[in-house]
């Protein structure tokens, strides 16, 4: 029912990078906005900043298209669920959950008893609504935080982080009532996670964030198939991208491990770079070895030895390990320090099917499609495999 | 046998030697009733001797070094109280010569009470204290606020001061104190000790917040406030749950130090009128009829700490560093 939106939010930090880097977010009325990056990223920090707690340097937020700079936390009318919980010791569960609903005046009190008691039943809450938060454990406490924003009634409603403490078991099922109970309502929502499969999975649209800057927004797929930059592509999927140095050399692209012919598009873009990344997703490295291997046309393919297998059941992980010159190790490496995460493996990681039988010292051969594997420039980190 | 046998049998046996000791000594030469308190004592260090010995190797929780320090605490503080009762007990015209009352009277009690010096006394105190915590609380809750929450530069040489001032020698201030009123004409007032009474009250009060302001959960403000709550309602709802009973305690602590300040109240405070209480046992007692009536009146004054410690002792355990939660 309500559309939030930011531009250009700016907030100064203590040294020289801002907190929040010229953000500019839209989130249109009744979606939900998945924000995911490493720690620090800054991503409870922009949340705080639409609720109104922490003031930014400069740039605006707008709630329905009107400019709330000014406006105070009450004012915006914006629901947040904290990551430590923020739970009221002295309360019970039910009045926990009430908290925000009844400090405005005019409120239905029977109407929110109903709500309590549905959510609660949602949440599996319903034993719990006598005790305090002391009694209960973390993932309950979680739950009740959780439970205390779907209650209200509120313009916009932020989660920040608010399935961590759930186990791998109940997450889902947490995570999809709550979605659900919000589309019903037609909430506009926006939570952070550093769960990337949480992101791809929960949301309408994705927002990567790293360093206080929104790296690219977009729905999952868009963000999984056509990264924007290395970043994006690093960060997303689990496992990560493989993410190779390569060197241009005419009409190839000399990686560590294969060889790819480029097309002329493609070394137009590269020009006079003399290195470059290439990018290629785990589970587009095809095993080709023995007869009647997959039917790719277009290919990138190569054989090198299993180092290790990590066998998970529905899949298998190959671990293919390669060398690197020291030059670009050290340019990789400049890399990695100004983006403080690590991209870069000494390794290729292979998702294969759980079947094939594979051992580590085994050869393998690997058929990558060629035009599944992105290039990007290491020093801006831009995806040069993207139609312009 | 492990080290914590050994220790054990150790404490065992030192306080076997200790009540061996006292029970002598009790015996050969303390005259009775006297006596009594001796052997009772030896009775029981030798007790914690042999039940010692008896759990020296189980696997039981306790510390028989702790026992007997907890003993020997208890005779130290002890002994001196039972004196002052004695004292205050001993019908007027006799002298008290025995650590056990004799003869109890408690028309003391009765003087101290009555007695016109030491009830003004009481009210100066009272009163001076009262005012000194109000005042205190008030400035020291603000103070606090900002050492602990917001980002003021040079917060840690503030809160270093405030410590420093919580050791300063309040006697050695007594004296320009004292200068100062008598020129400004305010010297023996009531009222006029209150100031003074600020530099005891001021930085324990503020020491004491910090503490308090360190265990409030604040992303519950936060919480409150995005939960859009109104100023009054932040009050209500977060500040009188959450902060009310830590500064009710620190204010109850800080309203007995300033109770029994002696420094401040002899050095200021020229005649009866205005003396303080503690002030007046010391300087005063020949005003007041007999040492009987110091003592009680001693003993009563005592109940004011006793009963704040009744009323709040979690919270004040907590705020002297002793937290057990």
């Amino acid at each position: 029912m309500t559309s939030i939106e930011l531009r250009h939010l700016t907030t100064d930090g203590p040294g020289e990078r801002p907190l929040l880097d010229d953000i500019t977010l839209t989130v249109p009325s009744g979606s939900t906005l998945a924000i995911t990056g490493p720690a620090g990223a800054g991503k409870s920090r922009l949340l705080r900043t639409i609720v109104g707690l922490e003031e930014q340097t400069s740039g605006d937020v707008l709630i329905d298209d009107i400019v709330v700079n000014a406006v105070d936390p009450r004012g915006r009318d914006v629901s947040m669920v904290f990551e430590d919980y923020a739970l009221h010791p002295h309360l019970d569960v039910f009045d926990n959950l009430a908290f925000s609903s009844v400090l405005r005046k005019g409120v239905d009190k029977d109407a929110v008893s109903d709500r309590i008691h549905e959510v609660a039943e949602l949440l599996a809450l319903t034993d719990l609504l006598d005790l305090r938060p002391a009694d209960l454990d973390e993932p309950q406490r979680q739950r009740v935080a959780l439970g205390r924003s779907l209650v209200r009634d509120a313009t916009v409603y932020l989660f920040d982080a608010p399935f961590t403490a759930q186990s791998e078991r109940v997450r889902a099922h947490v995570r999809s009532v709550t979605m659900q109970w919000q589309a019903e309502a037609s909430r506009t929502s926006i939570f952070t996670t550093n769960h990337v499969e949480e992101a791809l999975s929960t949301a309408d649209r994705v927002a990567v964030m790293h360093q206080g800057f929104i790296h690219q927004v977009g729905t999952p797929r868009e963000l999984y198939d056509q990264p924007a930059n290395m970043f994006v592509a690093g960060f997303l999927g689990s496992p990560p991208m493989n993410l190779v140095p390569a060197i241009p050399m005419g009409q190839q692209l000399v990686m560590p491990l294969a060889t790819m012919l480029i097309d002329d598009d493609l070394a137009e873009r590269i020009g006079e770079r003399s290195v470059v990344v290439a990018g290629i997703r785990p589970e587009h490295c095809l095993d080709a070895t023995g007869p009647g291997g997959p039917a790719v046309s277009d290919r990138v393919e190569f054989t090198t030895r299993i180092d290790d297998i990590e066998w998970r059941g529905s899949s298998q992980f190959a671990y293919l390990g390669y060398d690197i010159e020291p030059e670009i190790e050290a340019v990789m490496g400049e890399v990695e320090e100004l983006l403080e995460f690590d991209l870069f493996q000494s390794f290729l990681v292979a998702q294969l099917p759980a079947e094939s039988a594979l051992r580590p010292g085994m050869s393998i051969r690997v058929v990558v499609p060629r035009q599944r594997i992105h290039v990007f420039d290491p020093e801006t980190g831009e995806n040069l495999t993207l139609p312009r | 046998m492990t080290p914590s046998v050994r220790s054990r049998l150790w404490a065992s046996a030192t306080s076997f030697a200790l009540g061996f000791g006292v029970g002598n000594y009790g015996v050969l030469q303390v005259p009775r009733p006297d006596q009594w308190v001796w052997i009772a004592v030896a009775v029981v260090l030798m007790l914690t001797g042999a039940a010692g010995v008896l759990f020296a190797d189980t696997s039981r929780a306790v510390s028989f070094w702790a026992i007997l320090g907890v003993e020997v605490f208890a005779v130290f503080t002890l002994v001196p109280l039972l004196w002052t009762f004695t004292v205050a007990t001993t019908p007027e015209g006799a002298t008290a010569r025995t650590l056990l009352p004799q003869d109890i009277s408690w028309s003391a009690f009765d003087g101290a009470i009555s007695s016109g010096t030491l009830r003004s006394a009481a009210t100066t105190s009272l009163l001076v204290a009262l005012v000194a915590t109000v005042v205190a609380v008030a400035l020291a809750v603000p103070a606090a606020y900002a050492l602990v929450r917001l980002q003021v530069r040079a917060r840690r040489l503030v809160y270093g001061l405030v410590v420093a001032a919580l050791l300063m020698p309040v006697l050695a201030l007594a004296g320009p104190f004292a200068d100062q009123l008598v020129s400004l004409g305010a010297y023996g007032s009531r009222l006029a000790l209150v100031v003074p009474m600020l530099v005891v009250t001021l930085p324990l009060a503020t020491w004491l917040c910090v503490t308090v302001m360190r265990d409030v959960p604040w992303t519950l403000l936060d919480a409150v406030r995005a939960d859009g709550a109104t100023r009054p309602q932040q009050l209500r709802r977060f500040a009188v749950p959450h902060l009310g009973p830590g500064v009710v305690a620190a204010a109850l602590l800080v309203f007995v130090a300033a109770c029994n300040d002696f420094a401040l109240g002899a050095g200021l405070a020229p005649d009866r009128p205005s003396l303080p209480l503690p002030a007046t046992l010391l300087v005063a007692s020949r005003q007041v009829d007999g040492s009987s009536a110091v003592a009680a009146a001693g003993l009563l004054w005592l109940l004011i700490p006793l009963i704040v410690l009744l009323v709040l002792p979690r919270r004040i355990n907590h705020l002297l560093g002793r937290s057990y939660r």
